[in-house]
């Protein structure tokens, strides 16, 4: 079904074939999926929406959630409130903090997974905790389908790598086994006044060892900061970490913050330089 | 109480849910500079023939909104003065054909050199005005005391978040123009309309609609809004609707004034008071308004409600190129008392004394001199209002054993423990306008009984909430021994009530109620012996004998002032420096409470509005001159999840008339909060909001 | 574009441009003016409407979104037993909403009874920071919610016996 207006032309596939044939048509069209991005940061109010749209809320495909043993899929059109319904333990409870950060049941309503995702020019706060998750997208087209890690799906701008006529369709995560879960948001991604900062971190422990250990830090640029080497140093340490453990942690961020050219001094860095202790100081 | 179910059913009085079938909007094309020569205004190519562009040139009349001797234009000129500044209008029939063209309007600029946030004192061409008061020999008793202690704060910007956005809609015929306008001023849109339109003012109605809650944020802009509506109308014939998005209304319109404060205080060995020096600057953005009463009013309670002989004010207004700043429930009070009561706090840490303990020895005391002359009545709280507060917030224990908690939290570092902090602070608020500004302004009132054993009141008040309205009901039935529900209030239309001058500074309990009390005893004298209807009016008298001076700052400044201590109890993340709140506690002294319920609320109200400020509400301006807001950061939520407010009323004379609330906790809670998050954190805070940032900007300073 | 959707219980059918948002959708097709246009962005929470029985903000929900589906504007919502709780949990709270933002706490603490009748702080708080006013105390819209829920459970109480 599509309907034109005087201005807009919109399309409202029912189906992931009728969508992707849509897109075939017209790789111009916008993607519209829960519209919380889209009509939210607008320049000003009733600024037009783009001429060609594509509307997701009819696709079932993308609504669709699955569970095995190893991994937890969503579908792209998910929406967040659907996600909060399976409940805190359905998921990792860092990523069930981070969607419950997003906003309030108004918003939860229709903002989707994918949309969160999706938004180019910087990534949002999901994309951290996914991350860590090991979270790999699903791309479709009319001509066929690919694997992608979340991590290769934003270019250095933060635009997504989306071709022409593709769209994210599912998104599955590795939920792992992690005893440590921690989730902190701040400010707000579209002001770079407010010193936004997501941080994420997970770690297993394992007889009081440290199995597993990842962070990953994003500020308002379009960058996952994150040092696997760090992490690989930490990993088979004893907990309570040591004194020495700790130093080592808070040079480590400190270097990486610098590297990502979140400037030293700044609130962004020494709040995820005390995040990282403080998260360092849960692992016991 | 009335249901919810019949406010909802009732028709509505907002002016974004007015229409008429020919009705046209009305879009502000605003300045893009903060400081700018404009050399043309220009509409966009390809203007609609159906849309009309008018500038300054459009105004028949004055091109100036005043207020007690101050102005700003309808629409800018030769320069603007501040981004988002009016240039113009557009009227036509599509509000997003309006906002698109907006954008593409042509206007010619020189850009000028900008002052935002850094206050010049010394520079003529940004310093307004300029007052000191002396008492004693403040210099010699500096330099005589034992110690001195230094202590520079600073308050941003206070979105008012009234209930609707300014708004106005504007209908009528060549011969009478009818203006709603949701405002706390009626008779003030109704003036300055008519000078803008060069119109007598009998032909120019004001209606006021459901304006909500207003902070003060709708004590003046409603003019300029309705007089832009109005101008639209002039020229289009039709009726026009004005109304402000939420943030067109965030960016463009007045706020609470930004201040720095900065206090120098000398001790004697025991840490007492012999000297204050206080220089208050107040930041009114681009055009000062109501700025001389505000800064009379901060520089009264500058020194907080501490007994010194040696004290010197000196208090200025800033010109800058932001939006104009200035009222916020309390004209400034709020401002002075944080910064009186955060150096209060500082002082007693200096001092090396707890600060009830200090406060208790530094609070006037019956028969001190106030700072303008005036000899205190009796103990500032001679209620029991003080003695409440300590013993069940359980202040001093606390405050001891978080001292305690901090010093061991200075050898360690595990952020897994919260911390905690307690704080206190006192406050006032003054009902009226200072010294003779109400006899300036002027208030009238009518009473009106019917045969049938109705009472109307007739006033242009405008009560910022339904207990307003129910005190005034109840006033009218108890003295005219009427039912409740025979008393009506008269629209507010300026055709049909008088004047009573502006709603703000609880004027409307402390001025407008009384006229009404007045105006039912005349009633009650003359009923059984004229025929009804009866109607008597009022009018406020300033007593002859009224000891202020305006140009001494010496004498009773108010005609009746209540008073607050707030303790506030909090617990920070050692880890994020988030805050939450353990407890809240507020004992008030307000003279005779006429309502316990509804002053209850009035109070409760202020506690959030008081620690949004303090806490967490963002509204930035930048060097650039624009402003940006953090909605997410709007919410109180953040900081109470499961609040506790504790509210007790004190009268130490039970015969004593009613006072003005509103303010009293806007004033006393942003300095408790501020203290206890010093405490809690470590970290000396000066300023707010006493956001988590401030801390980590803290940290690093250290 | 035309649609047809359902609207406070009954079949509506409009023509509209695909791009109208509903807020203004209700204002002028319908003279619904329970949702306040505010912020125009989806941040104050003044639109508040039930889509598809969940709370959404209707200047967030283009035309193009509507076909097939419910909406409930507090209009409707006024004849519904829910509301019955949430006007007693108010008033029990004391709260004195102004008019300008009643449909939308209204709305809001539905929401939050909608998932749980006991609901927990964090989502109340949650619920709330979706709807900006300083017309009323946090804490009374807290208790305000809390005591909704009482009279909910009371009344399934009461309907199972």
């Amino acid at each position: 079904m599509s309907a034109t207006s005087e201005r807009i032309l919109v399309l409202a596939p029912t189906n992931l074939s009728e969508l992707l044939q849509a897109l075939k048509t017209h790789p111009d069209a916008e993607l519209y999926a829960g519209g919380t991005h889209i009509l939210t940061t607008r320049g000003t109010a009733y600024q037009q929406l783009p001429e060609k749209v594509v509307t997701l809320h009819k696709v079932e495909e993308l609504k669709r959630v699955t569970r095995t043993e190893k991994y937890i899929e969503f579908g792209a059109g998910v929406t967040l409130r659907r996600i909060v319904e399976l409940g805190p333990k359905a998921f990792p409870e860092a990523l069930y903090t981070a969607i419950r950060s997003l906003g309030p049941p108004g918003i939860e309503n229709l903002a989707t997974i994918g949309g969160n995702v999706c938004v180019s020019g910087r990534l949002m706060t999901l994309v951290p905790i996914l991350y860590l998750l090991e979270c790999r997208l699903e791309l479709r087209s009319a001509s066929g389908s690919r694997w992608v890690r979340i991590g290769q799906f934003h270019d250095a701008e933060g635009n997504t790598r989306l071709q022409p006529g593709e769209v994210l369709t599912r998104l599955r995560i590795s939920p792992g086994n992690w005893n440590r879960q921690a989730f902190k948001s701040f400010g707000t991604i579209y002001l770079p006044e407010t010193n936004p900062l997501v941080f994420c971190g997970l770690a297993q422990l394992d007889n009081n060892v440290l199995a597993d250990f990842r962070f990953a830090i994003t500020t308002h640029r379009p960058r996952i900061v994150r040092d696997r080497a760090l992490e690989a140093e930490l990993v088979g340490r004893r907990v309570p970490l040591a004194k020495r453990d700790h130093e080592v942690i808070e040079a480590g961020i400190a270097g990486v913050m610098q590297e990502q050219e979140v400037p030293r001094g700044s609130i962004q860095h020494r709040r995820a330089i005390r995040l990282s202790e403080w998260f360092a100081q849960q692992l016991r | 109480m009335r249901s919810i179910e019949k406010m909802l059913a009732h028709d509505s009085h907002f002016i974004s849910d007015m229409y008429a079938s020919d009705m046209l909007y009305c879009y502000t094309v605003r300045s893009q500079y903060p400081n700018a020569s404009i050399s043309s205004v220009e509409p966009p190519s390809g203007l609609p023939e159906y849309v009309r562009f008018l500038t300054a040139a459009d105004i028949p009349g004055r091109n100036r909104i005043t207020v007690l001797g101050e102005s700003v234009p309808v629409l800018a000129e030769q320069q603007t003065y501040y981004v988002g500044e009016p240039l113009a209008l557009l009227v036509g029939p599509s509000l997003h054909e309006l906002m698109e063209l907006a954008q593409r309007a042509k206007v010619g600029y020189e850009p000028l050199a900008t002052v935002t946030r850094e206050f010049l004192p010394e520079d003529a061409e940004h310093l307004q005005s300029d007052f000191v008061k002396t008492i004693g020999n403040p210099e010699e008793a500096m330099r005589k005391a034992f110690q001195v202690v230094e202590g520079e704060y600073q308050t941003e910007a206070q979105e008012h978040l009234y209930s609707e956005p300014q708004a106005a809609f504007v209908s009528g015929d060549k011969n009478r123009t009818v203006i709603y306008s949701s405002t706390q001023w009626p008779f003030h849109v109704r003036n300055s309309v008519c000078r803008v339109l060069r119109v007598p003012q009998k032909q120019c109605v004001v209606r006021a609609t459901d304006a909500g809650v207003t902070l003060d944020g709708k004590l003046w802009y409603p003019s300029l809004v309705a007089a832009h509506a109005a101008l639209a109308h002039r020229v289009t014939g039709r009726p026009v609707k004005l109304v402000y998005t939420r943030e067109e209304d965030f960016l463009n319109t007045t706020k609470r004034a930004p201040s720095h404060i900065k206090h120098v205080t000398g001790l004697d060995r025991d840490g007492n008071l012999v000297a204050m020096q206080v220089t208050i600057t107040l930041n009114v953005g681009a055009y000062p308004l109501l700025s001389e009463e505000m800064l009379r009013r901060m520089m009264v309670v500058a020194c907080g409600y501490y007994n010194c002989r040696n004290i010197r004010i000196r208090a200025r207004t800033v010109r800058t190129h932001l939006p104009p700043m200035n009222a916020f429930a309390g004209f400034g009070s709020a401002q002075a008392f944080f910064a009186a009561e955060a150096h209060a706090a500082r002082i007693s840490e200096v001092a090396q004394v707890p600060p009830h303990t200090w406060k208790a020895a530094n609070l006037l005391k019956r028969g001190q001199t106030t700072l303008t002359g005036d000899p205190a009545r009796h103990d500032v709280f001679a209620s029991g209002a003080w003695d409440w507060a300590l013993s069940h917030s359980d202040f001093a224990r606390k405050h001891a054993a978080f001292e305690l908690q901090k010093k061991r939290r200075a050898m360690e570092t595990d952020l897994r423990i919260p911390a905690r902090g307690i704080g206190i602070a006192v406050a006032g608020q003054g009902s009226g306008f200072i010294g003779r500004g109400e006899e300036i302004l002027g208030a009238s009132v009518a009473v009106r009984l019917e045969e049938s054993d109705k009472a109307v009141i007739r006033t242009s008040g405008v009560p910022e909430d339904r207990g307003m309205q129910r005190i005034w009901v109840e006033t009218v039935a108890r003295i005219l021994t009427v039912a409740e529900n025979n008393v009506a209030l008269e629209v507010v239309d300026t055709e049909l009530v008088p004047d009573s001058g502006p709603s703000t500074l609880s004027r409307n309990l402390t001025v407008i109620t009384p006229l009404l009390e007045s105006c039912c005893s005349a009633i009650k004298r003359q009923r059984f012996r004229s025929p009804l209807p009866i109607e008597i009016r009022r009018t406020s008298k300033v007593p002859r004998k009224t000891t202020w001076s305006n140009e001494r700052m010496e004498g009773v400044p108010f005609a009746g002032e209540s008073r607050a201590v707030a303790v506030i109890e909090v617990e920070s993340d050692a880890a994020t420096f988030e805050t939450s709140i353990r407890g809240i506690w507020l004992a008030i002294d307000a003279g005779r409470v006429l309502n316990q319920l509804q002053a209850r609320k009035t109070i409760e109200m202020g506690v959030f509005q008081g620690l949004g400020w303090a806490a967490f509400e963002t509204i930035a301006h930048l060097a650039s001159g624009s402003t940006w807001i953090d909605y997410k950061s709007y919410h109180p939520g953040r900081l109470m999840r499961h609040p506790r407010i504790e509210i007790e009323f004190f009268s130490d004379h039970t015969k004593s008339p009613a006072q003005g609330i509103t303010e009293l906790a806007l004033s006393a809670v942003p300095a408790a909060y501020v203290n206890a998050v010093t405490q809690a954190t470590g970290r000396y805070l000066d300023r707010i909001p006493a956001t988590p940032e401030l801390v980590y900007q803290y940290l690093e300073d250290e | 574009m035309r649609i047809e959707f359902t609207l406070n219980g009954e079949s509506a059918r409009i023509e509209s441009s695909a791009e109208t948002l509903l807020v203004d959708l209700l204002r002028r097709e319908f003279g619904l003016s329970g949702a306040r246009p505010g912020c125009m962005r989806g941040q104050c929470g003044n639109c508040a409407v039930l889509f598809n029985g969940a709370l959404t903000r209707a200047c967030l929900l283009p035309v193009f979104r509507l076909e097939g589906c419910e909406v409930m504007t507090i209009e409707g919502f006024l004849r519904t037993k829910e509301f019955a709780d949430i006007e007693y949990g108010f008033e029990r709270a004391g709260m004195d909403p102004c008019r300008f933002c009643i449909s939308s706490k209204v709305l809001v603490a539905h929401s939050v009874l909608l998932t749980e009748l006991e609901p927990s702080d964090l989502e109340i708080e949650r619920a709330t920071s979706g709807v900006w006013c300083r017309c009323t105390s946090y804490s009374s819209f807290v208790n305000g919610i809390r005591y909704a829920a009482h009279a909910r459970k009371r009344r399934y109480n009461e309907r199972n016996f």
